[in-house]
């Protein structure tokens, strides 16, 4: 393989090069990581992978200007974050005032939540409708609660790799996704009682 | 039990249960094409960067024939500009001597027969 016994260095030496047998290399390496981090925030398979190619061109264009501070595999999945959530701002869907107090979305298309695992059709719907309810209070949060609570959930990513994608602490992340989890109970403890 | 004293139990079910559908999120794979695409994408961001007119120049076709064609006018210049004259060329250079000595009436011969008196 290309990059077999380089390092980290020489890799990005050798992308700065334009040596595309050692970007396929790095692309092979994090397609299926990348592809996963943006899933978890647009929750569809064919934005997932425009996304993931938006962050990989966006990886082509900028490698001259990565400067080593992290890991070159924070850097991609720190593009893949901000490609997301840059999505997810633009999306121009119509909004109106919702429960949670923050413009909620309209669209209940079901392209827009994947599709639970279950097979029985009623647990399915119930648990699309469970995905729209919390997508909608996630959509609420701080950005960076949002993020650190999206990224614990995928098994793909330890806490320290958020804290180095986030650029803060380890204590930081746990503090994060802890106010996170807060915050979401409350906005669905208080839907789900006006619900009843 | 009432169903007001219910109601929170099944609201807190209802919230553990709406948190935990994000655990249930598959892992999921990229498509057969995801690398082919992205190269194709990468080479036409390439061109696009390029200016239109090298596009045009160095484009695979025509460059051989543009070529050629900048060897084959270099060439008849060169050969053009360093042939040997020939007679037309000296009877007209002639012709413009003559014009030129009518003109300030003089004659070749004149102008020595002056000297020579001087």
């Amino acid at each position: 393989m290309a990059s077999e016994g380089m390092t980290e260095k020489q890799v990005v030496e050798e992308l700065r090069r334009g040596n595309r047998a050692v970007f396929r290399q790095l692309v092979e390496s994090h397609q299926t990581k990348v592809l996963n981090i943006c899933y978890r925030f647009v929750h569809s398979r064919e934005e997932a992978e425009d996304l993931a190619q938006e962050t990989f061109l966006e990886v082509h264009r900028s490698i001259s200007g990565f400067r080593g501070g992290s890991s070159l595999g924070t850097w991609i999945h720190r593009i893949a974050v901000s490609k997301s959530l840059d999505f997810v701002r633009k999306q121009g869907r119509k909004k109106r005032r919702g429960l949670f107090g923050k413009p909620v979305s309209l669209d209940e298309s079901t392209e827009q939540v994947p599709a639970p695992r279950s097979t029985v059709p009623d647990v399915q719907l119930e648990m699309r409708e469970r995905r729209r309810v919390l997508q909608t209070a996630l959509e609420s949060l701080p950005e960076r609660q949002r993020v650190a609570f999206v990224l614990s959930k995928y098994d793909g990513m330890s806490y320290q790799e958020i804290a180095q994608l986030l650029k803060t602490s380890l204590s930081s992340v746990e503090s994060l996704i802890h106010r996170a989890k807060n915050n979401l109970q409350k906005k669905l403890r208080r839907y789900y009682e006006q619900e009843m | 039990m009432k169903d007001d004293q219910r109601k929170p139990d099944h609201v807190e079910d209802e919230v553990a249960k709406t948190l935990a559908s994000l655990n249930d999120f598959d892992t999921i794979d990229t498509g057969p094409y995801f690398l082919t695409r992205l190269e194709a994408r990468i080479k036409e961001g390439e061109a696009e960067r390029e200016p239109w007119l090298a596009r045009v120049l160095l484009g695979s076709r025509l460059a051989p024939a543009l070529m050629t064609l900048v060897i084959v006018v270099n060439g008849l210049t060169a050969w053009t500009a360093l042939r040997p004259s020939d007679d037309t060329d000296e009877s007209s250079r002639q012709e413009n001597v003559e014009a030129i000595a009518d003109e300030y009436l003089l004659t070749p011969t004149d102008f020595a027969t002056n000297i020579q008196s001087e």
